[in-house]
């Protein structure tokens, strides 16, 4: 037998044998409100799990092939086009792994205008994730579409909070996205102290905006639930929160692994039905990177506002509910608006100066990790004796969270069917669930289309 | 993805008082006629008209919502596919009905097409129906639209559509220096 019937949000489901849900087939076609295409396949038989499988269908892209043969400076400005939403991360952690690669070091200036537009990325795309894609789900609207009719002020604070970020992105990096000053060695065009001050004034004014925000999600019911998982993250050697620089440390091994050593703690593997590869690491089947990573292991590096706002929010590590990786997004919020205000005011008293792009003094092998948006991003490369790309590897941090998305799933299905909730709200829990991790598969999407069909 | 050429938003041509346009330049690299929004905003980019803006947009929707809000005069460039009667090459203009409400509501349904509920996948529709709600609407939105053959991969233009390009980033040039001239007047 096999029926289906539409359910919420555009999905199907269909009952198994004798109408109970101990037997059936979950198939989620088109995961949406994440970035590209992906199915999730659930499979029951006599209330077991035999199958779950979040099925990532995206064509492979070839990144790591195609910028095999160009010349080491060439090569941020292809792979920062990797992501319109994290082209910074991916531009840092390229420019990063290439200077370790050809000796250079940047000055202490140009590391604090990259920490500077980290944070103005870090604020658009979480900003866009809450606003856009996950608040509809606790509004009881479909998308952004219906709310900015019941809700237009939300919106409008959305909109401003998102160009503010924007502008701090192109004020630092000469455009919002795929930044063209960001070069190898240091920037090609420095900031003015007008623009400076001017992005410094505005973020002091979106303190309310920010206040606002977190009363919006003071109110919001996320589900109650939580597994214990390995939180993988960079710590960095002073008392930063970090992004831009460390080493990795995890929930479960807090002994930091120095980033040219990646490979022992992440593991790459793959699997048939997804063209992302998964990731384990040395002490765990799946592990989990992102801002509830980040928070959990370095949330004590807080700014003290945003302390206080996890604090409001009801958020405290260590936090095993992957539904609150969105009350950790808004809490890196709070930290990158008042992390960026003091780095602009330092900017500000110290003055910038241009100085010379700094060159090679070598070619070999590198890696570069940065905290992108959504986790640890890794990036390495094997130049050859003219500095141009012998192999690449670029580690996302999505594909790092597939792994452990399919673990969480396995794991609250059975408890979703024991407390006999209906089909069409775990289907909810799924799709909420999948989208709390902020899943950039490639160019997002929203709902989840969903079967449930007998076997 | 959006790129905005913010040199001349702070050079000499830039007046907080006088009435702001927006040109938004949409459409995808290396997909052939696809590219033709950007081309357009390409060649106005090298001398925008004056207190106005030039935006390259690869996903016109959520950035778009942020630069139309203050703007007086919101110009949408992009690409349609080229129909039987319609051949690549062929171009309009069309003026968003801002002030009759149910003529809207067809032009923005019209533009929106599909209704998603991504964020992601925002069309230049849905911002303007977002915008709508939201009050930011601005008093006067154009949409040139240039006919296109090919959505293909590669750099490659369809005949006619390069000397379209050119004809519209003309026409658009005269049309917002008339318009910026017209605003000048009623407002002296």
């Amino acid at each position: 037998m096999s029926a289906t019937r539409p359910i919420t949000n555009g999905a199907s489901a269909s009952k198994g044998k004798g109408d109970g849900p101990a037997s059936g087939t979950i198939e989620i076609r088109e995961i949406t409100r994440v970035e590209g295409h992906g199915n999730l396949s659930v499979r029951l038989d006599d209330g077991e799990i035999t199958r779950l499988e979040l099925q990532i269908v995206e064509s492979p892209r070839f990144f790591e092939s195609f910028v095999r043969g160009q010349r080491y400076d060439d090569v941020p400005q292809v792979v920062c086009r990797i992501c319109g939403i994290c082209s910074v991360a991916h531009t840092s952690a390229a420019v990063k792994a290439i200077e370790a690669a050809a000796g250079i070091v940047p000055t202490e200036q140009t590391i604090l205008l990259r920490k500077l537009i980290l944070f103005g990325e870090q604020i658009q795309s979480h900003v866009l994730h809450l606003y856009f894609l996950a608040v509809p789900d606790y509004l009881g609207v479909g998308s952004v579409i219906p709310l900015a009719k019941t809700h237009p002020d939300v919106v409008r604070r959305a909109l401003r909070m998102k160009k503010l970020a924007n502008d701090l992105c192109a004020t630092i990096g000469g455009r919002h996205i795929h930044p063209i000053s960001y070069r190898v060695g240091g920037f090609s065009h420095l900031p003015s102290i007008e623009q400076l001050q001017d992005i410094k004034t505005r973020l002091e004014a979106a303190r309310s905006d920010l206040d606002q925000t977190v009363e919006l999600f003071e109110d919001l019911a996320l589900p109650d639930y939580r597994r214990d998982t390995e939180y993988l993250a960079l710590k960095s050697d002073d008392n930063e929160y970090a992004f831009y620089d460390g080493r990795l440390v995890s929930s479960v091994d807090a002994r930091p692994t120095a980033p040219a050593d990646y490979r022992r703690r992440v593991i790459e593997s793959v699997v048939a039905h997804s063209t992302a590869k998964h990731s384990r690491s040395s002490s765990s089947d799946s592990y989990a990177v992102g801002a509830l990573a980040r928070f959990n292991v370095n949330g004590d590096r807080l700014h003290p506002a945003a302390r206080d706002a996890a604090h409001r929010l009801g958020l405290k590590a260590p936090c095993r509910n992957p539904y609150h990786n969105n009350t950790a997004q808004l809490v890196e919020v709070i930290h990158c608006t008042e992390s960026a205000i003091e780095l602009a005011d330092r900017l500000l008293r110290e003055g910038t100066r241009p100085g010379p792009i700094a060159g090679p003094t070598k070619f070999g092998r590198g890696v570069g990790i940065v905290e992108a948006p959504r986790g640890v991003l890794i990036h390495e490369y094997d130049l050859d004796e003219r500095g141009r790309v012998r192999d690449a590897n670029l580690i996302i941090p999505t594909s790092q969270n597939l792994a452990n998305i399919e673990a969480d799933m396995r794991d609250m299905v059975p408890r979703l069917l024991e407390r006999n909730v209906a089909r069409d709200r775990i289907a909810g829990r799924l799709e909420m669930l999948i989208r709390a991790y902020d899943p950039c598969i490639s160019c997002a999407t929203h709902f989840l289309d969903l079967d449930w069909v007998s076997p | 993805m959006i790129a905005a050429r913010h040199a001349h938003r702070n050079g000499r041509h830039f007046n907080a008082a006088a009435p702001r346009a927006v040109i938004v330049g949409c459409g995808r690299s290396h997909r052939c006629d696809d590219q033709i929004g950007l081309l357009i905003a390409d060649l106005l980019s090298v001398e925008p008209p004056p207190n106005t803006t030039v935006v390259r947009s690869e996903a016109p929707g959520a950035d778009l919502l942020t630069e139309v809000a203050g703007a007086d005069l919101v110009i949408i460039v992009d690409a349609a596919a080229a129909r039987e009667t319609v051949p690549p090459g062929r171009w309009r203009r069309i003026a968003v009905p801002r002030r009759d409400g149910r003529r809207l509501d067809v032009a923005l349904q019209s533009l929106s097409g599909r209704r998603t509920s991504s964020s992601h996948l925002l069309g230049v529709g849905d911002a303007l129906v977002i915008s709508r709600d939201l009050g930011l609407l601005p008093s006067e939105t154009w949409i040139y639209v240039v006919y296109a053959g090919s959505f293909g991969y590669g750099d490659e233009l369809s005949g006619g559509v390069w000397e379209s390009i050119r004809e519209v980033a003309g026409r658009i040039q005269r049309d917002v220096r008339e318009w910026m001239r017209l605003r000048s007047q009623r407002h002296a």
